[in-house]
């Protein structure tokens, strides 16, 4: 039904993932992300408790694997789901249960781990794995270019509805939070969305923090800033 | 509103000569005194009286006495001339007199500086550091009343004030500067110590500042107003600046003097390594944090792959020293530290390890949707018990099905939860072992059956009795043939195709428990089983295994029906204990109650079944029948007394309380008894017969 990645940043610690389903929505349910403590990803037959759950014992200092073992003694419905837990270290521990349909798997990487179910095949997993890693960039773009990648390959038996991709990197503050919740080609709108949009706040990201903390408008920042241009 | 404001309380070592100056006020009357210091052209107040603090201006209408080039005596007093002449006589003396003590002022603000810089502000890893910082120049330093602290936010390139004082935070923090906006961005990007005593000068400096910075400024500030002088300079480490200082002076005629920012000058450097030194503690202090989660982190992964790898290696050397299931179990306990059975799929506890009375399986446990998911998925499933105790139960799979259960009772709070997956590894092992045990006990019932037909079909051959020896059916033992007949629901809760399974492993292991060798299969319809004893094994001792045995057939839960033959010297002479077997199965059968039968202890009734039943009738009817047609004619209890008194062998007390009637009704009974059939139960051979044709009667009867 599903397929998604979740990564860290190595050069920003930011952490993100991304997701796409035939189901409407999708990232209303999942994924749940913190900044520097880590992500919960879960997918099949979503349990969205899952993710606050998950991130209250990252917090406490669980690993992935810890978390992902205490998550799964919780969760009577294991076996219809997917879990990712990454955790602050970007480590990746990933579970797919026996009640998710073919085509399913998971592969874990280096800060970054994928999952799907009901895959046209495996190869939808290789190729977005296999593109993230390759491509270079801001994580929100790599992320993009993975699901780009999987869509390309066949990704959903069951067709296409929504996409999301969230990246965190403050805490409070929505770095990359786009989400396509019905369409015939999420993915691509997904990313027209995040190309179209980038710049209203994601390229100003700090100075538009600063300007929320500060209490004044953004807009008056990007004035000064523009007149010291000249 | 959120001002930190100054330390007021401001030494003025400056003005230590105040004691000759109030001295000269009251000797000379002068109703005004000022000394005041020439600074470039500016000129600002070190003393006045009456004031006793700086004034702003000159006054007017005033004499002024300059002091050397540097210093001027302003004074109003009607004894001008006095005065003057009493300067003119201590002219090379007052120079002196002032510049020491400005000389002792410099001293006394650098040690103040030092002292506070070195003090409270160096041991300070906190957020406080900057305030802190900030409020020991501002009280070290003459003229200095406002402050504030600006860093570099390195990913917007502005500068942010992280601290003031004299300013109200809810508009300062909105001020951000470019790199070299203001005097505070030219002292940042220039990397230099920059003063203005001026307003016109500070007004320039100040001139590249935004309108909307501008206003926040004044709002935030105290005085609500421009400064009246200022002083800025950067934090810099290893040529790089993070930040900028900027003092502020309001008072009018306030100002930097050379002597104070020649003092500043030497703690420049000394204040960047402060931020310098309070930027690594903070990082080490971070990086201690992160250490320290790392660790834990390290610390548990590599305790659980520890303990993964401990089990693994176990568990591959007790299959490679084909060590069996009580093995693995131990393995497994000293894993997990929780109690933990190994059922069959029938919930025959196979092995356990840690448990107790109270670690039963609850009831109808195979029928808990726990159970039938974990058997439809193959995979664990968690059954809750108690609030805190749940039971783990891990599926034990073989070729294609569940072939048992693994179970734990886990206390929630304190079982680690990643221990789940040893023991699902280790259920894996479990699954592998009783495969290899249950291909060798079905092979064994199955040679075991064969031989068994063989003998019973007087069929046997020498390959036979090698097997049967491969089997430890030893030619000289002792045998008696178990005949076992069961219904499905012989056992409750069971599948029916597994009751039959369940029977035979109930019987093994009641004969394990009575320590009797046997072996049991499934032929012609029914269990059968040999039970063997060894050649020199006294028959008291047979007996008593045997009557134990009995009595636990009895507690079988369900309906059973089990007759043991007779002892038979050596195994292929087992067919009259078979027929033995079967007769009692029979006499069961007519006893419609009773699980077991033993044939020793059958009595006449093996003699009745061998005898002709017409015959049996007869004799009945030849002893019984006139008072059989008297009960049916009367309605009468004449035969039912008479068994009663037989039972009881002729009891009279024990006969009446058991029919529940006088005893004089008993003797009237037995007189009419005696008169029907015309006999007396007196006489012995009378009484025999009787006996007998009751014994056949009951027998008939079944």
């Amino acid at each position: 039904m599903t397929y998604s990645i979740v990564a860290k940043c190595k050069e920003t610690g930011y952490f993100g993932a991304a997701v796409t389903s035939c189901f409407p929505g999708i990232g209303a349910y999942s994924p749940t992300i913190k900044a520097n403590i880590g992500i919960i990803a879960s997918q099949g037959w979503v349990n969205p408790t899952l993710g606050p759950i998950g991130i209250k014992y990252l917090e406490a200092g669980k690993t992935a694997n810890e978390t992902l073992n205490t998550l799964l003694m919780k969760d009577p419905g294991r076996e219809l789901r997917q879990l990712i837990v990454m955790d602050h270290f970007g480590n990746s521990a990933v579970y797919t249960g026996v009640e998710n349909d073919d085509a399913k798997g998971h592969i874990i990487g280096d800060q970054f781990a994928v999952q799907g179910n009901i895959l046209t095949s495996l190869d939808v997993l290789y190729a977005v794995a296999e593109t993230f890693e390759r491509t270079n960039g801001p994580i929100q773009e790599r992320l993009l270019a993975a699901m780009l990648a999987g869509d390309k390959v066949g990704g959903d038996a069951r067709g296409k509805q929504a996409a999301a991709i969230k990246v965190v990197a403050e805490e409070g503050f929505p770095f990359v939070d786009f989400r396509v919740d019905d369409s015939a080609e999420p993915i691509q709108e997904l990313n027209a969305i995040y190309k179209n949009n980038k710049h209203v706040l994601i390229d100003e990201y700090y100075e538009w923090i600063d300007a929320v903390r500060a209490g004044v408008k953004l807009q008056d920042r990007q004035a000064a800033m523009k007149k010291e241009r000249g | 509103m959120t001002i930190r404001t100054r330390n007021q309380k401001q030494p003025d070592n400056r003005h230590f000569v105040a004691a000759t100056l109030h001295n000269w006020c009251s000797r000379f009357a002068l109703t005004h005194l000022s000394l005041w210091e020439r600074v470039g052209d500016r000129k600002h107040c070190i003393w006045a009286f009456p004031q006793q603090d700086y004034i702003a201006k000159l006054p007017k209408a005033a004499d002024c006495v300059s002091v050397a080039d540097h210093f001027l005596l302003v004074f109003d007093t009607e004894k001008t001339a006095v005065f003057r002449d009493y300067l003119q006589q201590c002219r090379t003396f007052l120079p002196v007199c002032f510049e020491a003590a400005l000389a002792l002022e410099k001293r006394s603000v650098e040690e103040k500086l030092w002292l506070g810089l070195s003090g409270e502000v160096l041991n300070d890893v906190d957020d406080s550091f900057y305030t802190k910082l900030l409020d020991t120049l501002i009280t070290g330093l003459p003229g200095a009343e406002a402050g504030l602290l600006l860093l570099n936010n390195e990913r917007t390139s502005k500068l942010v004030i992280e601290s003031g004082i004299g300013f109200d935070h809810e508009y300062y923090q909105r001020i951000q500067l470019s790199s070299d906006e203001s005097l505070a961005g030219t002292a940042f990007s220039k990397q230099e110590l920059l003063v203005y005593n001026t307003k016109t000068a500070l007004q320039q400096a100040m001139a590249s500042l935004s309108p909307k910075n501008r206003d926040y400024l004044i709002q935030a500030a105290q005085w609500k107003r421009m400064p009246s002088t200022a002083l800025a300079f950067p934090i810099i480490n290893n040529q790089q600046s993070f930040g900028v200082v900027v003092l502020f002076g309001f008072s009018d005629g306030s100002c930097f003097s050379p002597e104070i920012v020649d003092t500043l000058q030497n703690v420049l450097n000394y204040i960047s390594l402060l931020y310098g030194r309070y930027k690594n503690q903070r990082e080490a202090k971070k990086t201690k944090r992160e250490l320290d989660i790392t660790y834990r982190a390290l610390r548990t992964e590599h305790s659980q792959l520890r303990k993964t790898l401990d089990l693994y290696n176990i568990l591959t050397a007790l299959s490679r020293n084909n060590k069996g299931i009580n093995e693995i179990m131990s393995a497994m306990y000293s894993t997990a530290h929780t109690p933990i059975v190994y059922y069959d799929e029938l919930l025959f506890p196979i092995a356990s390890c840690g448990t107790s009375e109270q670690h039963v399986l609850p009831d109808h446990f195979l029928k808990t949707r726990e159970a039938r998911y974990s058997v439809r998925v193959k995979k664990w499933q968690l059954l809750k018990l108690t609030e805190d105790e749940l039971l783990l139960i891990i599926p034990v799979v073989g070729a294609e099905r569940v072939i048992g259960f693994l179970c734990a009772w886990i206390n929630k709070n304190t079982f680690n939860d990643s221990d789940r997956t040893l023991l699902e590894y280790s259920a894996s092992f479990l699954g592998l072992e009783s495969m290899k045990r249950q291909a060798v006990e079905q092979t064994k019932r199955q040679l075991f059956g064969d031989i068994f037909d063989q003998v019973l079909s007087n069929t046997f051959n020498e390959n036979m009795l090698q097997q049967a020896k491969n089997l430890d059916l030893n030619e000289k033992d002792l045998y008696t043939v178990l005949i076992c007949e069961y219904t499905h629901a012989a056992t409750p809760g069971i599948q029916e195709q597994f009751a039959s399974e369940a029977c035979m492993k109930w019987l093994e292991q009641a004969l394990k428990e009575v320590t009797i060798k046997g072996l049991v299969a499934h032929r012609r319809g029914a269990i059968v089983a040999f039970l063997s004893f060894p050649s020199d094994a006294e028959k008291r001792t047979i007996d008593s295994k045997l009557t134990r045995f009995s009595t636990r057939i009895n507690q079988f839960p369900g309906a059973i029906k089990v007759g043991i033959g007779r002892l038979e010297e050596g195994f292929i002479r087992i067919n009259q204990s078979y027929n033995d077997a079967r007769q009692c199965i029979r006499l069961l059968k007519k006893k419609k109650s009773g699980k077991v039968y033993r044939f020793s202890s059958g009595g006449i009734d093996h003699l009745l079944m061998n005898h002709d039943p017409d015959e049996l009738k007869l004799f009945v009817e030849d002893h019984l029948g006139l008072l059989l047609e008297y009960d049916a004619r009367k309605h009468k209890e004449l035969l039912k007394t008479l068994l009663v008194y037989l039972e009881h062998n002729r009891n009279l007390q024990k006969t009446t309380e058991a029919l529940m009637i006088h005893h004089n009704t008993l003797y009237y009974r037995i007189n009419q008894i005696e008169a029907i059939l015309s006999v007396k139960l007196s006489h012995s051979e009378d009484w025999m017969n009787l006996a007998m044709a009751c014994r056949i009667y009951q027998f008939l009867q079944g």
